[in-house]
């Protein structure tokens, strides 16, 4: 009791139920692939307005921020930004390849000794694949959202940078602080938290620092 | 048992939901099996109609409507099939169905044989 090809039995007769559940897989089968590319599109026009609006967001008003926070929170925050944009973009083409299809024709002569796939195969096939495709660009974007908000947190929230200092040399005396007000002629600086008036006529050299050398030892 | 000849002619059967254990015997010996990744084709003449027609039985699908949707091609439990005929008008066949209405089932064994 065997097919052309064997690996076919006669089964018992179906019930009514049985049959109701065939012809249902059979017409979502029919449909499946219609459904996979409009649940594929809502996706793609969804996210795809999130993603460039925060795109758009986390790169102009990103850019002011990065400058004023110190310098090492600011390489993680161009990280984090630079992830998110290569996550976003492989995200968004995944969502593009659920909704749109690969743009490659399928194949119709049969390889040696290989069976043509039928086209409701093909489509069973570009489905599962779409599907798939749908289901990566939906955790991609995810990330990239996760990932375009710890950049921006980060921006918002790291340690300021540190003022620019003034090292100010007088004598064999060296001051160095931050400058906090200056006028005719003289800067208030703030040295470890105490303020001292400076006369610039006097001093030999004033120089702008990023950040002060290590203390001097102590006694003048 | 007697298996009733494949009636075929001008005028196409009547739409009939029907069963017959021949169904089954007939499309066992007669219809070709193919498997592809993911999916297995079956296909030959319709037990009823005598028409050719083709059953893609898959593994899953898209949002299934109800869980364990087809037997994938290795388990045993039987594949419902039923007559797919699309160019052919049944009379009494109601709107939107394809077919002559005849369904039966077939086991996949584990492996195609040569
Ligand atoms: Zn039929």
């Amino acid at each position: 009791m065997t097919g052309p090809t064997g690996g076919l039995r006669a089964g018992p007769a179906p019930t009514p139920a049985q049959l109701r559940h065939a012809r249902s897989v059979r017409r979502a089968l029919a449909t499946e692939l219609g459904r996979v590319r409009e649940a594929a599109l809502a996706w793609r026009n969804g996210l795809g307005a999130v993603l460039a609006g925060l795109i758009g967001f986390s790169l102009i008003k990103g850019r002011n921020d990065v400058g004023q926070i110190a310098s090492n929170w600011a390489v993680v925050a161009g990280l984090l930004l630079l992830g998110a944009l290569v996550v976003g973009a492989w995200g968004v083409l995944a969502l593009l390849r659920a909704a749109h299809g690969r743009p490659s024709a399928a194949r119709v002569v049969a390889s040696p000794g290989g069976a043509v796939r039928p086209f409701s195969v093909e489509d069973h096939d570009e489905t599962l694949a779409s599907a798939r495709s749908l289901r990566i660009g939906i955790t991609l974007t995810c990330l990239c959202t996760a990932l375009l908000a710890a950049a921006v947190g980060v921006t918002w929230y790291a340690p300021p940078k540190d003022p620019p200092q003034l090292l100010i040399r007088q004598g064999g005396t060296t001051l160095c602080g931050t400058p906090t007000s200056a006028a005719r002629g003289t800067v208030v600086l703030k040295v470890n938290g105490v303020t001292s008036t400076v006369d610039l006529a006097r001093a030999d050299s004033v120089t702008p620092v990023a950040s002060c050398p290590a203390p001097a030892p102590a006694g003048p | 048992m007697t298996t009733p000849p494949i009636p075929q002619g001008p005028v196409p059967l009547p739409y009939l939901r029907v069963t017959e254990p021949s169904y089954a015997q007939r499309a066992a010996a007669t219809f070709l099996r193919e498997d592809f990744a993911g999916a297995v084709v079956l296909s030959g003449p319709c037990p009823r109609c005598g028409h050719p027609m083709e059953f893609p039985v898959v593994e899953r699908i898209f949002r299934t409507p109800t869980p364990g949707a087809s037997a994938p091609a290795s388990a045993s439990p039987p594949v419902v099939v039923f007559c797919t005929v699309e160019d052919v008008e049944y009379p009494g066949a109601p709107e939107g169905e394809a077919g002559c209405g005849a369904y039966w089932s077939l086991v996949l064994a584990a492996e195609a044989g040569t």
